[in-house]
């Protein structure tokens, strides 16, 4: 029984080792605006993916939307770089950093609220620690972005109301920045389901001998 | 041919019609002046050596000097030069005089003749800074040969930076080599010294030019006429008659400080490989110095954008010192354009000598035919940042820790013509003596994001020490490869940002990258500080940088 205690123990230290330098890391945030205050407006959901500093290659996949307003339109025309988005909403939607901007707009009567997932995915690197990739949730009143809805006085980017980071070694940071807004990390990244189904295999076989 | 080739044409025989007869009328002169006063710095900052050349004997040549044009400090009857004999060569080292000081002077008692009526000349210098100032100005051309129109133009426009930007870049001109198109006699008179060309004249009598022997001041080994007319005193030491004819000179290299810069000079037609004489003089003259600030000249680019290939023997002898003794930049000249070759990390030379984050400029467009480099990075012509096919010279300014060269171009500049000139930027190179502390700093970016309707990027950059407490201006440059290109790839290398991104917030430059101010007071041991980032970005290229971390 010890051998296999041991065997298991390795499995779960070896598939954790694995998907951390190997393999692609993800880790998921939930973001929930509350749009009480703009409920029947007709507004766009801006949102983009955005590396600076020799980033490593990343995307950001949108998921789980849900609203209580109702989506209208996808918007192609007024975006910087729609070329590496792909999907629309409610349906998810990808992003990969290519470009400088990798945006997508869309036209939306706000109901009271909304949430999506976001999945930042990347093979960390150790090369240009300082790089970051940034997902950026904008709520504007008309398709350019002339007129911000939320976090209204931002001296730098007014309507934008989340921010969501990943570095190159794969840590992820994330802000509001606006009270109606909340950004929170989904507890646990897909690596550490792994180690964590070794460990519970561990338990099982000690509860077993127990028993 | 169109009318207007043909006119164009007409014009171009008329100019050089004019030129000839001009030439021809002023060499047929049998006394009086030949080549104007001009004047050469002597390494020491209480002198000033002004020569000049008659057609024939004179006996009276008066050179008079003050602090205004009364001329009332010194007068001195100046016979001709004995060790030019029969060259009627009338040479006078000024001395006593005070540093960072402006002087007038005049010579007067020379035969009229069809250049001066008067038979009196007049012109002024500012002495050279104190040994121990840390600022100085002034100004640099190179391979200057051929066309004595374009020349004019290009001297035109340097004299109008002292006479209407700031007056002390008429302290000194340096000069990269190929002074005229060949070492003659006659090369000199009607090239160099052309009498009909008031801005050269007017240039020659009003600053001092020193500067390095190239390829058409004879590549042979032995020069006559450019050691003659340019008798560097810091050179004297090392050159070597001519065994065969004693009036040819080599060994044409030496060095003179001049406030806080020393120029290290090298003579490429006399042997500087490893081992040699003069390579053992350059190690010893770089070991030795203690400016803050060495600059090394030499014609003959080891780094440049063509047409000429890069020097490989230079490479092989000069960029080890380079890199040993911390020179700061490379002044050459040779091909006829302006190049800027640079490196930021060895990874990007990718086993290439060039030494990073020295600045080898190529400065070769002063009259001479013009170039065009290869901006490719390719056929041997590799690391080259800005290269430009222009007539152009170059401005220094240095304050204490900075050095700021800022390269101008003339595109009016005329090969056939006098003009009125106008001159545009090319670049400005910013070069600081900080504490680079990047190893102790950990960085990283956060919130990037961009303003649609501003169309502004801002991203936050995190810093925090990891090293002993950081004290004074703390700066942060950010440096750039080419966006798509590997590190390691032997081609230009941007030492700022990405085409079209500029960094809307930045407080300075450093060596071409733009530099912002992280904090007035320092960075404690341990400490973060945040700081935001904002750029425009004209082209769809990523903005990519990395950070380099000064300590001023």
């Amino acid at each position: 029984m010890n051998f296999l205690k041991i065997k298991l123990l390795v499995t779960a230290i070896v598939m954790f080792v694995a998907s951390s330098a190997f393999a692609s890391l993800s880790t998921t945030y939930d973001v929930t605006v509350n749009t009480s205050s703009l409920a029947g407006d007709s507004a766009y959901l801006y949102m983009y993916y955005a590396p600076v500093a020799n980033a490593v290659a990343s995307t950001a996949t949108v998921s789980g939307f849900s609203t209580n307003g109702v989506l209208g339109a996808q918007d192609t025309v007024d975006v910087v770089n729609g070329s590496a988005v792909s999907g629309t909403l409610p349906g998810s939607v990808v992003f990969a950093n290519t470009n400088t901007i990798n945006d997508y707009n869309h036209a939306i009567t706000l109901g009271t609220t909304l949430s999506f997932l976001v999945t930042l995915t990347s093979t960390p690197s150790s090369a240009n620690p300082t790089a970051v990739s940034t997902f950026s949730l904008g709520v504007f009143g008309d398709a350019l972005g002339a007129t911000p809805l939320l976090n209204v006085n931002d001296p730098n980017i007014p309507g934008v109301v989340a921010q969501i980071n990943l570095n190159n070694n794969g840590a992820t940071s994330a802000q509001s920045l606006d009270a109606s807004t909340s950004v929170t990390p989904t507890p646990i990244p897909g690596a550490v389901y792994l180690l964590g189904s070794g460990l519970m295999g561990l338990v099982g076989l000690r509860r077993r001998k127990n028993g | 041919m169109n009318s207007t080739m043909k006119k164009s044409l007409q014009a171009l025989g008329l100019a050089a019609a004019v030129s000839l007869l001009g030439t021809a009328a002023f060499a047929a002169n049998t006394t009086g002046i030949l080549k104007q006063p001009y004047m050469i710095y002597t390494g020491q900052n209480t002198q000033m050596q002004i020569l000049w050349q008659d057609v024939d004997t004179e006996a009276a040549n008066v050179l008079s000097w003050g602090t205004d044009t009364t001329y009332s400090l010194g007068s001195v009857t100046v016979a001709e030069n004995s060790a030019a004999s029969g060259m009627h060569q009338h040479i006078y080292t000024i001395t006593g005089l005070q540093p960072n000081t402006m002087y007038y002077y005049q010579v007067s008692g020379v035969t009229p003749n069809s250049v001066s009526s008067t038979g009196i000349f007049t012109g002024s210098f500012m002495t050279g800074p104190n040994a121990t100032d840390t600022h100085v100005k002034f100004l640099a051309i190179g391979d200057t040969r051929t066309y004595p129109f374009a020349l004019d133009n290009v001297l035109q426009s340097m004299a109008n930076v002292y006479k209407t930007i700031d007056p002390e870049y008429q302290r000194l001109a340096i000069h990269a080599g190929d002074w005229v198109s060949s070492d003659g006699e006659s090369n000199w008179t009607n090239e160099w010294f052309d009498p009909t060309k008031t801005d050269i004249v007017n240039f020659l009598a009003n600053t001092p030019i020193n500067g390095v022997k190239g390829n058409h001041e004879d590549s042979s080994g032995y020069s006559q006429y450019f050691p003659k007319y340019y008798p560097f005193p810091y050179m004297a030491a090392n050159m070597t008659a001519n065994p065969s004819n004693p009036a040819k000179f080599n060994g044409y290299y030496g060095s003179f400080d001049y406030g806080p810069v020393h120029f290290t000079l090298v003579d490429q037609y006399t042997t500087y490989t490893a081992g040699s004489p003069q390579y053992n003089w350059v190690v010893n003259d770089l070991a030795s110095t203690t400016k803050p600030w060495k600059i090394l000249m030499f014609h003959e680019p080891s780094w440049n954008a063509g047409s000429h290939t890069n020097n490989t023997t230079t490479q092989q002898a000069l960029d080890p010192l380079i890199q040993q003794y911390n020179v700061d930049l490379v002044y050459m000249g040779h091909s006829h354009d302006y190049t800027r070759c640079e490196v930021n990390t060895s990874a990007q030379a990718n086993g290439d000598s060039i030494v990073p984050l020295v600045p080898y400029i190529t400065s070769g467009a002063g009259g001479a035919p013009l170039d065009t480099p290869d901006l490719t990075n390719k056929d041997g012509w590799n690391h080259v940042v800005v290269g430009e096919s222009v007539y152009q010279y170059e401005t220094f300014n240095i304050q204490g820790k900075t050095l700021t060269m800022n390269v101008y171009k003339i595109p009016n500049a005329s090969t056939s013509a006098i003009v009125t000139t106008t001159s545009a930027p090319i670049e400005t190179i910013v070069l600081n003596h900080f504490t680079n502390v990047t190893p102790q700093v950990s960085a990283t970016m956060s919130n990037f994001a961009y303003n649609r309707a501003t169309k502004l990027y801002t991203g936050t950059l995190t810093i925090t020490n990891n090293g002993p407490a950081i004290t004074g201006n703390f700066d942060v440059a950010l440096t750039n490869i080419i966006a798509g290109v590997a590190d390691t790839s032997a081609i230009a290398q941007n030492t700022g940002l990405t085409t079209g991104v500029t960094l809307t917030n930045a407080t300075g430059q450093n060596n071409g990258s733009p530099m912002l101010r992280v904090s007035t007071s320092g960075l404690a041991a341990g400490a973060t500080t945040t700081v935001t980032l904002q750029f425009t970005n004209s082209s769809s290229n990523q903005i990519n940088f990395i950070p380099t971390f000064l300590q001023e």
